[in-house]
Formats: C-alpha cells, sequence, structure tokens
C-alpha cells in the first residue's frame, strides 16, 4: 500500500499529525494521573487549573503502601492470574488436540456446547455461579477465582483451529513410530502450537488480572482482594485523598502498561489472531 | 486417530468442571428466575412468570433498558467509525516503526484494568479539580460541567470513557485486515483514477467485510456486558438513573436487595439481547464475502 | 492427574447437593478448640475507621486480658462494602464472624432469617433499662431481640460549621432556623456547576431525610399512619417545598452531595476543600476531622447546635451501630461474653468517647466524663428525650426514595405533592 513517492510525502506527514494528536488523548489521562499521584491532595483542590505539581510529593504512594495491604493484593492478583493462565493452556491445547485429531461418539455436540459457553453473558451465570462456590465451600478464598476458571471455551476453540492446520500425516508418523496419544500431544503438537499457545496466554492473564465482576462476588475479606477490587475499596476508603488514590491507580495500571511495552509485538499479534479465526 | 480411553481421560474433567461452573449455571439461572429467591431465606417460593410480570411496570428497569440500548448504538457506531478511520491512516503510514507505534498506543488503554481506568476518570471528570473542565476553561473559556452529576451528560461521559479504554482492539484487528489485502487492487485503482475514499469505500470495505461483520458483533456484545466503569462514574445508578445499565442493575439486584430471582429474570432479558445479535452475526456471515 | 480429576468430581458432587435442599457445609474454619481448655478464637468484623479500628482493638485487648481464654480477632471492610459482605457471609457458612459491629438498621433484614442468634434475656433487661427509645427498635423482632446498641446514632441536630469563614465574615452562628438559612442564602456563591461555597449543604444520603423527617416532627406533623408512609400531607409538602426552595431558588447548596460519582460528602468538603459554609451532620464526624484530615477543633471548625424547623425538639432517629452474634458461630458463650463486656455502661463510655458517639446508655450519656472528653456534644445531649424511633422499616430503601424524589423534584419541576404522591405509594408497595 505504501507506495514511497515523493508526491505522498506531504500526506503522509498530515496523517502522521492526525494520529498524533489521537495518540496524545489517549495518553493525556495516564500523565494526568501521573501528575496528580506527585502532589499532595491539598495542591490538587486548592491549584486545580496548575497541571504540572508545584511541590513533588510521595505522600499518595506512601498512603498507598502503609495504610493498605498493598503487597498482599498484588500477590492474589499473581497466583490467581499466573495459575489460571498455565491451567488454560494446558486444558486448552490437549482439549483442542483431542478435538481435532480423534473420532469419538457426540464430538459435534460436545463441540457445541464448548462454543455455547462462550456465548452466555456471565450476568445470567454469575448468580448460580456465586451459590455453588458457596455451598462448595470456597467462598471467599482464592480458589473462588482459579477453578472456575480453568477450562475457557474460548482457548478450546482457539486450539482447535490451530490443530486443524497441523498434518494429520504428522501424528499418524509418530503413532507408527509407537508414540503415545499424550507423547504426540508433548512433543509435537504443542511445539507447533507456539503462537497460538503465546495469544492465549496474554489473552487469559489480562483477562485475569483485570476482572472485577468476579472478585467483587466472590470475595469478601480485604487480605483476600486481588488488585482491581482492592482499588474500589481503597478509593472508597480514602476518598479525599484523591492523590492516594491516583497512587493507586497508578500502581496497578503500571504493570500491565510495562508488559505491553516490552511485549509489543506478542501483544499485536495475538489480538490479530484472536480475531483472524 | 481413535482411542477412546485417552479421549475420555482428557474430557471427563474438562467437561464436569464446565458442567458445574457453565451448565449448570445457565439452568440454574434460566431456573432462578422463575422464584422468589433470597439466599438468606430457608425456603423459597415458586412463582412462575411472576419475575418477568414485575419487569414491565418497572421504571427503573426500562430506563436500564433503554439506557444499555443507547450506550451500545451510540458508543459501538461511534467505536467501528473512528477504528476503521485510524486503522485507514495508520495502515497508509510507510514507515513501519511508525505504524506499530501508533497500534501500541492506541492499545494501551486495552490492558489496563477497566476499572481503574473508571476511578482515573472520575478524576479527569471532576468538576472542580478535573482536567477535562480545566482544559475546556483554558482553551474555550467554558465555564466548569458537572459531568458526573447532571443528568443528561452522565452517559455522554461514559461513552467517551469507553471509546478511550476500548478503541485499541478493534485498530489491530482491522489494521491486520487491511495490512492482508493485496496491494495491486489499489495499485489497479489508483491508475483508474480513484482518490483516497473512493478506495477506502470500493476496496478495503468490501474486502474487510467478513472482518467488520465479526468485529461489529464481539464489539456489540462485549459492551453489553460492561460494568465496571458505571458503577464508578454513575453514582448509585447516576442521577434520576441516567447511568443506570442492565449489569448494574442486576448486580444491585441481586447481590445488595438480595433479590435473586429477580435479577435473573433481568439477567435472561439481557441473554436474549445479546443471543439476537449473535444469531444475525451467524446469519450475515453465511453471505459471501469473496475477492 | 488422578488428584485433579478426584477434586473436580468432589466439587461436582457438592455442586449437585444445590439442586437439592443444600445441605450446609460442616467446616470448621477457624481454630475453634473443643473444651479442651485450649484458647476459643472469636472473629469480629466491623468497617474500616481509623478511629474506631483502635479503640475495638482495645476494647478486644481489655477482653483478652480478662479472659485469658478467648482470643478475639478482628476484620475491617470499607463501609461501602460493609453491608454486602455481611449479607453474603451470613448466607455461606464460611468465612463469616462470630460477632458483627452492625448498623441497627440492617438487623432488621436479619431477624427475620434466624441469622442472628437472640439476645439472653437476663442481660437484655439490663439493656432495655438503660437504653433510650429510637435506638433498640429495630434489634426487635416479635418479642425477641437480635443485637444490642452501642450508640445513639444522631444524624440530626449538631450542625458543623467553617469557623475560619465565620470570622472571615464576621459573623456569629445561628440560633434560630430563619437565621441559618439567611446566614446562608447572603454568602453561597457560584460560578455554573462549581460551587465557591455553599451556605448550608444538607443534601446527602443522610442527612437530606433526616432533616425532613426533623421538620415535619417539630412541626407538630407526621410521616406515618400506622404502618403506612402518608409524606403527603400538608406538614409534609410544606417542609418539602421548603428544602427544594433552598436548592433550586436560593442555590444554598446544589446536588452534587446526592449525584456526582467524583464527589466526596458535603462534610468531606468542609474539611478538605473549604467549599461549606454550614453542614448538619453527626457527631461522628467530628472525630474524623481531627483524626483523618488532620484539622483542629475550634480553629479550622466547630460542631454547634442546629435550630430546629418548627416549635418543638423532635427528631428522628434509627438505632446506630451496634453488636450481633451469628446464630451459626461456634463460640455463642464467648462471643455474648465479649458482647457484655463491651457493653458495660463504664466501658462503652470509653468506646463512645474514643469513637466520638453518642451513648446508647442512659447512663453513659450523663456521665460527666462524657462531655468533659467532648464537649461539643453538649447541644445534642440537651436534647436525646426528643429522639423517636423512626420506624421499623428498611431505612436505606427510604433514603434512597427520599434521595430520587428530591433529585426529580429539583430537576424535572415535578410538583411537590405529586412526588410525595409516588414516594408514599412506592414505599407502602412491599
Amino acid at each position: 500500500m505504501a507506495s514511497n513517492s515523493r508526491k505522498y510525502y506531504k500526506l503522509y506527514v498530515v496523517i502522521a499529525v492526525i494520529l498524533m494528536v489521537f495518540a496524545l488523548l489517549i495518553i493525556a489521562p495516564y500523565i494526568w494521573m501521573m501528575l496528580t499521584s506527585f502532589k499532595s491532595t491539598r495542591e490538587v483542590l486548592y491549584n486545580p487549573g496548575k497541571v504540572m505539581p508545584i511541590k513533588w510529593t510521595l505522600s499518595g504512594y506512601l498512603t498507598v503502601l502503609t495504610k493498605s495491604p498493598f503487597f498482599s493484593w498484588f500477590k492474589n492478583s499473581v497466583i490467581v492470574s499466573v495459575t489460571v493462565t498455565a491451567a488454560v493452556i494446558f486444558t486448552s491445547t490437549i482439549t483442542g488436540y483431542v478435538f481435532s485429531k480423534y473420532r469419538f461418539k457426540g464430538k459435534n455436540f460436545l463441540f457445541w456446547l464448548v462454543l455455547s459457553t462462550m456465548m452466555v453473558p456471565s450476568q445470567i451465570t454469575m448468580i448460580p455461579r456465586f451459590l455453588i462456590i458457596n455451598q462448595v465451600g470456597l467462598y471467599n478464598s482464592l480458589q473462588a477465582l482459579i477453578i472456575p476458571a480453568i477450562v475457557s471455551g474460548f482457548g478450546i476453540y482457539l486450539c482447535r483451529q490451530f490443530c486443524d492446520e497441523i498434518p494429520d500425516s504428522l501424528c499418524e508418523a509418530a503413532k507408527l513410530d509407537g508414540a503415545g496419544d499424550f507423547r504426540i500431544y508433548a512433543s509435537i503438537i504443542l511445539p507447533q502450537l507456539r503462537p497460538c499457545i503465546a495469544a492465549l496466554a496474554i489473552f487469559t492473564f489480562l483477562d485475569i488480572w483485570n476482572d472485577y465482576l468476579n472478585p467483587l462476588i466472590m470475595l469478601s475479606t480485604l487480605k483476600s482482594m486481588t488488585l482491581p477490587l482492592a482499588l474500589t475499596y481503597f478509593s472508597d476508603a480514602h476518598s479525599t485523598d484523591i492523590s492516594a488514590v491516583m497512587a493507586a491507580s497508578a500502581l496497578i495500571m503500571l504493570p500491565v502498561t510495562i508488559l505491553l511495552l516490552c511485549f509489543q509485538k506478542q501483544f499485536i499479534k495475538g489480538v490479530a489472531i484472536s480475531g483472524m479465526k | 486417530m481413535k482411542n477412546n480411553r485417552f479421549v475420555y481421560f482428557v474430557l471427563l474433567p474438562i467437561f464436569l468442571l464446565l458442567a458445574v461452573f457453565f451448565v449448570l449455571p445457565i439452568a440454574g439461572g434460566l431456573a432462578i428466575s422463575f422464584f422468589d429467591y433470597n439466599p438468606l431465606r430457608a425456603i423459597n417460593h415458586f412463582i412462575g412468570f411472576e419475575n418477568f410480570g414485575k419487569l414491565m411496570s418497572d421504571k427503573i428497569f426500562l430506563k436500564s433498558t433503554t439506557n444499555t440500548l443507547v450506550f451500545v448504538g451510540i458508543t459501538v457506531t461511534l467505536n467501528i467509525f473512528i477504528t476503521l478511520v485510524l486503522a485507514q491512516l495508520i495502515s497508509m503510514l510507510p514507515w513501519p516503526k511508525f505504524r506499530s507505534f501508533f497500534r501500541v498506543i492506541f492499545f494501551m488503554p486495552c490492558v489496563a484494568p477497566l476499572i481503574a481506568s473508571s476511578v482515573v476518570w472520575g478524576g479527569l471528570y471532576a468538576t472542580k479539580y478535573g482536567l477535562i473542565n480545566n482544559m475546556l476553561k483554558t482553551f474555550f473559556g467554558i465555564s466548569p460541567v458537572n459531568w458526573l452529576g447532571t443528568a443528561s451528560y452522565v452517559m455522554p461521559a461514559i461513552i467517551i470513557f469507553t471509546l478511550w479504554a476500548d478503541i485499541g482492539y478493534n485498530i489491530i484487528l482491522f489494521s491486520a485486515g487491511m495490512d492482508g489485502i493485496p496491494t495491486d487492487f489499489y495499485e489497479a485503482a489508483e491508475i483508474d483514477g480513484a482518490g483516497m475514499v473512493k478506495k477506502f469505500f470500493y476496496i478495503t470495505l468490501p474486502l474487510l467485510g467478513r472482518t467488520v461483520s465479526f468485529v461489529v458483533a464481539m464489539t456489540i456484545i462485549s459492551h453489553f456486558q460492561m460494568f465496571a466503569q458505571f458503577q464508578v462514574l454513575a453514582k448509585l445508578g447516576g442521577p434520576e438513573n441516567s447511568g443506570n445499565v442492565l449489569t448494574y442493575y442486576i448486580y444491585k439486584t441481586a447481590f445488595q436487595t438480595k433479590d435473586m430471582g429477580y435479577a435473573s429474570a433481568i439477567a435472561v432479558v439481557l441473554f436474549v439481547l445479546i443471543m439476537i445479535v449473535t444469531i444475525i452475526q451467524q446469519r450475515l456471515n453465511r453471505v459471501e464475502w469473496g475477492y | 492427574m488422578k488428584k485433579f480429576t478426584s477434586c473436580v468430581l468432589a466439587v461436582a458432587l457438592a455442586a449437585s447437593l444445590l439442586t437439592g435442599c443444600g445441605a450446609p457445609a460442616a467446616n470448621s474454619d477457624s481454630s475453634a478448640a473443643g473444651k479442651s481448655g485450649a484458647a476459643t478464637t472469636i472473629t469480629l468484623w466491623s468497617h474500616i475507621d481509623e478511629n474506631w479500628n483502635p479503640a475495638q482493638d482495645k476494647m478486644i485487648a481489655d477482653f483478652e486480658a480478662a479472659n485469658p481464654d478467648i482470643k478475639v480477632v478482628r476484620e475491617s471492610f470499607p463501609y461501602d462494602e460493609f453491608e454486602s459482605k455481611t449479607q453474603t457471609s451470613l448466607l455461606s457458612k464460611e468465612g463469616g464472624a462470630d460477632v458483627y459491629q452492625l448498623w441497627g438498621g440492617w438487623a432488621i433484614d436479619y431477624a427475620k432469617t434466624g441469622a442472628f442468634s437472640p439476645v439472653p434475656d437476663t442481660y437484655m433487661e439490663k439493656v432495655k433499662s438503660d437504653s433510650y427509645e429510637p435506638v433498640i427498635g429495630s434489634f426487635g423482632y416479635k418479642g425477641k431481640y437480635y443485637g444490642v446498641p452501642l450508640e445513639f446514632n444522631i444524624e440530626y441536630g449538631g450542625l458543623l460549621v467553617n469557623t475560619p469563614k465565620f470570622k472571615e465574615l464576621g459573623i456569629q452562628y445561628p440560633t434560630t432556623w430563619d437565621d441559618m438559612i439567611n446566614i446562608a442564602k447572603k454568602n453561597s456563591s457560584s460560578d455554573g456547576a462549581v460551587y465557591h461555597l455553599r451556605g448550608l449543604d444538607f443534601v446527602g444520603w443522610d442527612t437530606l431525610p433526616y432533616t425532613w423527617l426533623s421538620m415535619i416532627l417539630s412541626s407538630g406533623g407526621k410521616y406515618m399512619e400506622g404502618d403506612k408512609f402518608n409524606f403527603n400531607n400538608p406538614v409534609g409538602v410544606e417542609t418539602m417545598q421548603k428544602l427544594v426552595d433552598y436548592v433550586a431558588v436560593d442555590k444554598i447548596t446544589n446536588l452534587d452531595g446526592l449525584t456526582n460519582a467524583s464527589d466526596t460528602e458535603p462534610y468531606q468538603k468542609l474539611f478538605t476543600s473549604d467549599e461549606e459554609l454550614m453542614v448538619p451532620r453527626g457527631p461522628w464526624t467530628v472525630s474524623e476531622g481531627i483524626h483523618v484530615d488532620g484539622l483542629e477543633y475550634g480553629k479550622d471548625f466547630e460542631y454547634v447546635a442546629m435550630p430546629f424547623y418548627g416549635p418543638q425538639k423532635l427528631f428522628a432517629a434509627e438505632t446506630g451501630w451496634g453488636l450481633a452474634v451469628n446464630a451459626s458461630s461456634k463460640n455463642q458463650e464467648a462471643a455474648w461474653k465479649f458482647v457484655e463486656f463491651w457493653t458495660d455502661p463504664d466501658r462503652v463510655l470509653d468506646y463512645n468517647i474514643a469513637c466520638g458517639m453518642v451513648p446508647a446508655s442512659k447512663t453513659a450519656a450523663h456521665n460527666p466524663e462524657l462531655l468533659k472528653a467532648m464537649p461539643y456534644l453538649e447541644p445534642l445531649v440537651n436534647i436525646l428525650d426528643g429522639g423517636k424511633f423512626i420506624g421499623y422499616f428498611n431505612t436505606d430503601k427510604l433514603k434512597e426514595n427520599v434521595k430520587n424524589t428530591f433529585i426529580d423534584i429539583v430537576n424535572n419541576k415535578t410538583p411537590v405533592a405529586e412526588a410525595l404522591e409516588k414516594l408514599d405509594s412506592t414505599m407502602n408497595a412491599e
């Protein structure tokens, strides 16, 4: 598309400027959040017109780190996100492989069932799910967030699509060599699925890391909270301390943003992959 | 291949989990909507369609439904328009470094927890110290607007926020689609003397047809289910319930007023709305979008 | 893998119980040792409050010193989520507490469900004889009581005033209703949606309904007939019209306190951003101003008597914070022991003082120590006998509907009588 001729050069610059303006609109809230988090709340309220802090201070961050169990929230978030991501990769790849390469009774119906779980809004399942978690005695534990998320309809669907592209002959050949089903999965399928696994890992991790509704319903004590839920608690408890609330928001937004900047290519490719399938 | 033992060994635990956490809850969600269900009570009565009967005379439900449809309609329309234009502009740039730079910048808000960005935007919208009012005053001399406290402004404020938070995804999806269009199409059109706008409407859009229909459906479905920003930016549903939507109303009814039967009935309505979108998309998918 | 599968199976089995009647899972989650002489551990749930929590910890320490065989663990939650957390924990047999410090009004929902254990009779007799009328109302249900009051919650009768602003303007604190309104009218100023100064900010979730109810009662009016609401009467309409005009015509405040999600409460604005001249609020805010916002009482703000609208010094009050014991607690005896220890009139006075609460106990309220510690309570202690129990209903529902009614009249110019008619039918519709 980009024909590098001179006559278009002006046009490209105009386009770049337009995009820059939009990019600035996207970035502005981040900048405001960071600047506000380095002001004192008094300054925020009494000098609303000033963008830059008159006096830089870390008091907002100190409030977050000393007056809230921020590190245990962070730890909870990491535990849940990492466990679920690992579990989802395993269950999705192996199930996708089974659906793609094996013939068995009821295959179509079962796969339809997997697909249908993707269509159902969480609002309809959340009430019974809460009651089930309660009944099983997992209420207010991290397991309440982990166990229901181990199987992902989307993950199974994505992995099946990718497995379909792996030639059957590869598996057949391995079988003739005497490899068992699990061996084939581990040594042939998994390596081939690498791009799909990367995309799936990114999506699952983001979904769980950012999830708010589930923790809101399933957790009750301060210590067991994950970051997004904890933020609402923190901002309620410190509603008058704007700088501390912005500091907490910054601390929660930064890790994922840094991840994105480090793994740009994988992120962009992951989104594209999931949309194309 | 065939190996029933292996297949069962894999699928049994998977489908048990699916059964417990998806199938049972779906059935349960439908079932509970026929009960006057409060988990604190020992006995809950079957009341048939009473919950659904209540819906039609419930002003807050009607308002939330209207709000939801307005929110989804306006936000998705704007979202698709903006993302198509931006994706097109990005893919026109001849410098690969710039292209990926812009994609990443636009994608930034998508990776942040929605609840955290909502909290930040609550600050941006603040009447007195918020960035938005201060910018309007500095550059346009507009006197401060009470964004989140005025019934007619709450929804636009949330729509603007949602656009900011969610355009990144679709920009990447459309960009990927546009990058996949062979350049000789455009070169041929150029020889015929087609301008930029013409190229977009006669080549890009038709060839992206399938992607666009998929993206539109996915965007609609995800917007129907948005919740966090309404909880943060519309105080208790906003002034005169101007910021109340189905998701928030369901949450409030189920977990605060503890009327889980009625909440499930509202959830069924939301479910039906989403099903309609899904079915339409499936139909559209059968249309031939050939090269 | 085997382990995982059996885990899943167990989950599925347990879940299938749901479709049956749902046998409660009997799990002993705390370290509740039996009667083997080991220490019993009980948990106390409260909401997060920078002043109250240390006072609770002190109470716990004193109790543990007096009862070395019982340990108490405190867990606290943000106020906004505390009610729903309490509810969910009571319906799930897991993760709940033995003792809750909860809002008395919530007890109304629980009394019917048997979630709380009834207060032992002999102890309740003591509580009844020493308590003010409004404070035990909502704990009672069919002749039994399901909780014990700690405080007389009074959201009416006190006025937070912005002392430096009054000095700057060179005016005295108001002593009559008209005086108060005139000061507010004269000194309110705004620019579009931004208020530089709100003269009298009564627009808040609690303040608005309590101000209105007191206006009705002190004019000699009523808002209930038996157990039915009746706001749409001449006194109700007249007082509501007054409140609406204060906002719509006199502009002494705006609706931000009820509608704006990025806004803090009026009293918090008085403490932090100087936008308020007078804010009616309960006395508990005083200690928040001192401890949380680091203000100096007498220099940065003061707390004075709020004039009554009509000739009679009457106001409506609901219970206040109290203590209740979880019916499914395995340590009933220890829990009640702790509650009784806590509510002893002398000990509860120290707690009340530390938290800035008005005591529920008459003995504690008349103890001179109270005014020595909190001189600003004087205007309130004088009117406690004028407190009327607000009524046995869910006050949150009332507050929400009064809020909606008020916003509707101000924004949409709905005629007051028509709006109150709607309010009555909504409130009576259950």
